[in-house]
């Protein structure tokens, strides 16, 4: 019965999307965006989930776990496969520097608000859940991972709202390239800073976060006592690197043959997948190691590195549309501490892009530096902040990662219905224009000629 | 082969390595399983690809690679983690399902229609009949059934007549897929495998009933298990063609993300048809035949799984491999292998009779019955249901018959490979990948 409930609901839901394509240009830019994003399968995955029609059941989630990882996977080395040295040599040094920048403020000061509001912010909620707030503010590990997590989270963006405003109105311009280039470069810089906590502050040597998953908080001594620690996290990161860079070149020494389509596809997918299980089991980033994977493919000989983007892209729709309705699945309730935290959180992210845009662009030449506004134009985020909620959720599960995973799905819905609208008015203020804007601009006054499009 | 030899290598290495590590399986399920999944799919793949060298069938490399990491031998996939992989087994089933289903043109089957339905009732009837006759026979001989009155030893022969006659379509068609066969041969090969699939779940419907009567006191005739299976296989029958109509209108009509559609489909599929006790199998079989048959969209189906197929392969038949038994293949060697014979030698002669009966233009009518032998989910799934059962020689013959189709799985593949290759129906290149002529077209 349940599934027949399923099966309606998928035809009506369906439906209702395709009601709503016919008439999207009466909804605003920001809705607009939200249903057409990626992020409108968090809600199909909500209403299919254990929430609600219960389709994805509990032990179907369990089942399908892996596809997280490939999701993981898929996402990391994409990211990866973007970094060729050939391609990154022609940009201009001070657009890496604005891109450190932005990203570097903005991380760090998103994850210093976090560190000392998280606390602040399940004490005033009055929403303790399984954790004491005695425990969390004692707790300086849980809490630095928590905000490295919404620091990064936050420093990273997603470039697609462009898409849609250029749909509307295609507008050129210096900004709109400058604000791609941003996006791209700053993404990496968050899978590796996060990875790298990950490695640094390893869960093996951390003996709450072991407790933590088998729900043994009390009992801190006696699982310190079972927990020897592997190695130290320097070297967890020596291993993640090492793992990456080993995966990356075997993944490039078998496509370095000639292969079918069906051959490439398999390759791409089993090494994604096994370097996303094999970083799992370790308890490392799967978007670390694959972003370390795609590193090496990128920048290695390979004449088949054109395929194995084209293999990677032609699966990225399917793969990326289950793991976001897989995620929505796993949707975590929505308490009054999340709400808080969601609802601050998005406000200090708009003012730590803007401060981040502010500093770096003082080193640009006079005439040419970037609007100090444009750090509001990157406030659209999608795909990489939730998968590093769930890389999180993975690695160290527990209360605290649904806290979070639930505050940045909050967030990233809610960047999403105001971002397109900052985005293209960032945009307009600095300068840029659709061809016809341009023409007009730069027409000699007469009269168009009669016929001429208005 | 030095690149595939050296990559297994290190994939092995790595494997090994990292289930070093002492606190693996607090990563909970998802760690596990993704990276048991991820060895699978290269592990098998690279051993597909070594084996078939040898000129073995390259799924006899992805079973081969199933067994070796899998609980029984290797161990690097526990017990559990073959378990949590059911469910995107059971989906790829329905993918491979729906690829058999739209495969078989109905204007193709016409022509054979002969040839099928011949060879199909003579190994029916004559495995059933002279299987449940051999095994009466031979039983006298087995340790655990030698003191048993001759009812309960044909009881069990009934139950081994009808699961000799299951086939695995999953099989036919990923061989068929491989070796690119084209054919008469291939035609009633494929016709009978699917339709052995419908018949052996009604025999073994029967054979229960009979085997009641046989074995438990007060047990009389009942219609309730009869009228169960005909609303099953009806209303499977029914969800196909729905299901199929489906299908070719998103097809046609909408068009948009179809490998998303199809993934979907196959979920639903796999998941609601336990839930309403619907055979999967056969609702994918009708969806195909039915999007085939009587639409334009056969073609873009076939073509957006087999975009796909080697990845549905591989993880296919290396769980498979993994779920083998081989623990029960060895407490039964003996008995496994001298029941395997006499299935092949009934298949041998059975298939011969269909032949002589319809007189199809094959090419080689002596091998052609080792087309036949592979078995797999059907076979299993009814030795699940005889564990159910009250008998209380239902395990230890649920052992023997799992061992027996353990052996039908790892050689059934290498002998109907040799069918096909002696019909003349392969590709003479079906050994070479066709690799280099696509890599030039993208080049």
């Amino acid at each position: 019965m349940n599934v027949v409930l399923g099966f309606v609901l998928i035809v009506l839901l369906g439906y209702a999307g395709s009601r709503l394509t016919l008439f999207q240009q009466r909804f605003s830019l920001g809705v607009r965006y939200l249903f057409t994003a990626g992020t409108e399968f968090l809600l199909v995955g909500l209403i299919l989930g254990p929430r609600a029609a219960n389709l994805l059941t509990d032990a179907a989630l369990h089942d399908l776990s892996p596809v997280l990882s490939l999701g993981l996977g898929w996402i990391g080395l994409l990211v990866g496969v973007q970094f060729d040295r050939r391609i990154l040599k022609q940009i201009a040094l001070r657009i890496w520097t604005l891109a450190f920048v932005v990203s570097l403020t903005s991380f760090a000061l998103l994850a210093l608000f976090v560190y000392f509001f998280l606390p602040l912010c399940f004490r005033w909620s009055g929403d303790l859940g399984l954790m004491g707030i005695a425990e969390l503010e004692n707790d300086s590990a849980a809490r630095l991972g928590a905000a490295c997590l919404l620091g990064w989270a936050g420093s990273v963006s997603t470039y697609s709202a462009m898409a849609l405003i250029q749909r509307d109105s295609p507008l050129r311009g210096k900004a709109s390239k400058l604000l791609q280039l941003l996006t791209d470069l700053r993404a990496p810089l968050a899978v590796l800073g996060m990875g790298a906590w990950y490695a640094l502050f390893h869960a093996s040597t951390e003996a709450m976060t072991l407790a933590r998953m088998h729900n043994e908080i009390d009992t801190r001594a006696s699982v310190t006592t079972l927990v020897d620690p592997v190695m130290s996290g320097t070297g967890w990161l020596l291993v993640s690197v090492l793992l990456g860079v080993s995966l990356g070149w075997l993944l490039h020494y078998l496509t370095s043959e000639r292969l079918s389509g069906n051959e490439m596809l398999l390759l791409v997918a089993g090494s994604v997948i096994f370097s996303g299980g094999l970083s799992s089991y370790l308890q490392l980033s799967p978007l670390f190691v694959n972003l370390v994977m795609g590193l090496m493919i990128a920048n290695l000989p390979n004449f088949a590195l054109g395929r194995i983007t084209k293999s990677l892209l032609t699966a990225e729709k399917p793969f990326f549309v289950i793991f976001m309705i897989l995620v929505g699945a796993l949707w975590p309730p929505i308490t009054p501490a999340v709400l808080m935290m969601a609802a601050a959180y998005v406000i200090a992210r708009a003012a730590a892009l803007i401060a981040g845009t502010w500093l770096g662009r003082a080193g640009w030449p006079h005439g040419e530096k970037p609007a100090p506004w444009l750090g509001l134009a990157m406030l659209p985020s999608g795909g990489l902040s939730i998968a590093l909620a769930v890389d999180y959720h993975l690695i160290r599960p527990g209360y605290l990662a649904n806290f979070l995973l639930g505050t940045i799905i909050l967030s990233v819905l809610i960047n999403q219905l105001i971002g397109p609208f900052l985005m293209e008015r960032v945009l307009r203020a600095s300068g840029a224009k659709t061809p016809e804007e341009k023409k007009r601009a730069g027409g000699d006054g007469r009269p168009a000629p009669q016929g001429a499009p208005a | 082969m030095i690149t595939r030899i050296s990559s297994l290598f290190v994939i092995i290495a790595c494997a090994c390595i990292v289930r070093a590590y002492p606190y693996g399986e607090l990563s909970g399920v998802q760690g596990v399983t993704a990276f048991s999944l991820g060895l699978v799919i290269l592990g098998g793949y690279l051993l597909g690809e070594l084996i078939s060298l040898l000129t073995l069938p390259r799924i006899t490399g992805y079973l081969l690679a199933g067994m070796l990491a899998g609980p029984c031998l290797g161990g690097m996939l526990s017990q559990a983690t073959v378990k949590n992989l059911t469910l995107i087994d059971q989906i790829a089933l329905s993918l491979i399902a729906l690829s058999a289903g739209g495969e078989l043109r109905l204007d193709t089957l016409r022509k054979q229609w002969k040839g099928i339905v011949s060879i199909t009732l003579s190994q029916t009837i004559g495995v059933f009949v002279l299987g449940t006759a051999a095994f009466a026979l031979t039983s006298a001989f087995f340790p655990f059934m030698r003191d048993d009155p001759w009812t309960t030893r044909i009881a069990a022969g009934l139950v081994f007549g009808a699961i000799s006659v299951a086939q695995s379509p999953a099989t036919t068609i990923a061989l068929i897929s491989e070796t690119r066969s084209k054919g008469v041969c291939t035609d009633i090969t494929l016709g009978t495998a699917v339709l052995k699939d419908v018949m052996v779940i009604i025999l073994f419907t029967i054979t229960l009933s009979v085997d009641h009567l046989l074995e438990l006191e007060g047990a009389s005739i009942s219609m309730q298990p009869f009228i169960s299976l005909g609303g099953e296989l009806l209303f499977s029958i029914l969800t196909g063609l729905a299901t199929g109509w489906g299908i070719a209108f998103f097809l046609s009509r909408v068009n948009s993300d179809p490998v998303l559609f199809l993934l979907a489909f196959s979920y639903l599929i796999s998941v609601g048809s336990h839930s309403i006790h619907l055979d999967p199998v056969l609702i994918c079989v009708v969806a195909g035949i039915w999007v085939t048959n009587t639409t334009e969209q056969g073609e873009k189906l076939l073509s957006i799984i087999g975009k796909g197929s080697l990845v549905i392969y591989v993880i296919f038949f290396c769980v498979a491999g993994a779920a083998l038994d081989l623990n029960a293949l060895q407490t039964m060697s003996v008995l496994a292998v001298l029941l395997t014979l006499i299935r092949m030698a009934l298949l041998a002669l059975t298939t011969g009779a269909g032949v002589a009966i319809a007189k199809p233009p094959i090419r080689s009518p002596w091998t052609y019955w080792m087309g036949f032998l592979p078995q797999a989910g059907v076979s299993l799934g009814l030795v699940m249901v005889l564990r159910r059962e009250a008998f209380w020689w239902g395990d230890k013959m649920a052992t023997l018959l799992v061992a027996c189709i353990a052996l039908n799985q790892i050689f059934g593949p290498i002998l109907m490979k040799i069918a096909f290759q002696q019909s003349g129906e392969t590709r003479a290149a079906s050994n070479n990948r066709t690799a280099p002529d696509e890599a030039k077209s993208s080049a």
